[in-house]
């Protein structure tokens, strides 16, 4: 009977805790809303070219290599940036600084993630302090000099259109390859 | 914006060739869903190819509804969501 009851209780304790384990899973679902807005702002860019018409220019590193990876731990993929965002120390999630594609075995560009940029300096000529933030995340900052040969900036990634094993905002993923580049 | 589960029957199986034409279809489609502030996220195809279940973000179930009239897409049963993964964002 005891053993009943305590079967009971201890039933009762881990669905108590289930549930507290979840609720701030489903609570941070609500902060989709920005990323939602990410998407919104971003879905007519799966064709490249209405993203190299809207100002997006593909970028490279300083030494020429356009699909950015990183060998066992994850990809990034090809960018394309529009200069006039990033030199624009404002944040928006419908409008970020860069675009990201992976390149696919059939020769097409995949839009996969969207990626934010704030030049450092223009971000303190702002008049902002601190770190610039965006889907209730800290960007990081990327010191000078840097493999993009680009003043110090802040960055951060948001995999809004393939899925990231290790979260939606990490810089890599390993579902991304540059397997499939051209260069 | 909400997120929206929304269901469809394709009693004769969905077909969209894995071809130029079938990615202008799917990108077509992005582009009317664009002109009511909806967005097609992603979608689960069944394996008999007779069902979809389609994620979207859009303001209401209506909008949902009118894209799915300029796609000419069947609509079994919309449902809001709420994301619920292993991430915690914050």
């Amino acid at each position: 009977m005891s053993g009943k009851k305590w079967t009971h209780k201890s039933l009762i304790v881990a669905v108590g805790l289930a549930l507290a384990l979840l609720m701030p899973a489903v609570s941070a679902a609500a902060n989709t809303s920005d990323t939602s807005d990410a998407r919104a702002g971003t879905a007519r860019y799966h064709r490249l070219d209405a993203a190299r018409a809207a100002g997006y220019d593909l970028l490279t590193d300083a030494a020429g290599i356009a699909c950015i990876d990183n060998p066992g731990v994850g990809g990034m993929g090809i960018h394309y940036a529009n200069g006039n965002l990033v030199g624009n120390p404002s944040v928006d999630a419908a409008t970020p600084e860069a675009l990201v594609y992976e390149p696919q075995p059939n020769g097409r560009l995949r839009l996969v993630a969207a990626e934010y940029v704030v030049l450092q300096s223009a971000w303190e000529a702002a008049g902002n302090s601190g770190v610039p933030t965006l889907f209730g995340r800290s960007f990081e900052l990327i010191p000078s000099p840097n493999r993009y040969g680009l003043p110090a900036f802040y960055e951060l990634h948001a995999w809004i259109w393939k899925h990231n094993p290790r979260g939606m905002f990490d810089d890599w993923n390993p579902l991304v390859s540059c397997a499939a580049a051209q260069s | 914006m909400a997120r929206y589960m929304v269901e469809r029957i394709f009693p004769d199986g969905l077909a969209i060739p894995v071809t130029d034409d079938g990615a202008a279809t799917c990108l077509g489609v992005v582009d009317r869903n664009a002109e009511l502030g909806v967005t097609w996220v992603h979608s689960y195809v069944s394996d008999d190819k007779r069902k979809t279940f389609c994620i979207y973000d859009g303001p209401d179930p209506e909008s949902i509804r009118r894209a799915a009239e300029r796609n000419g897409l069947p609509i079994e049963n919309i449902t809001r969501i709420k994301v619920l993964d292993p991430y915690f964002y914050k």
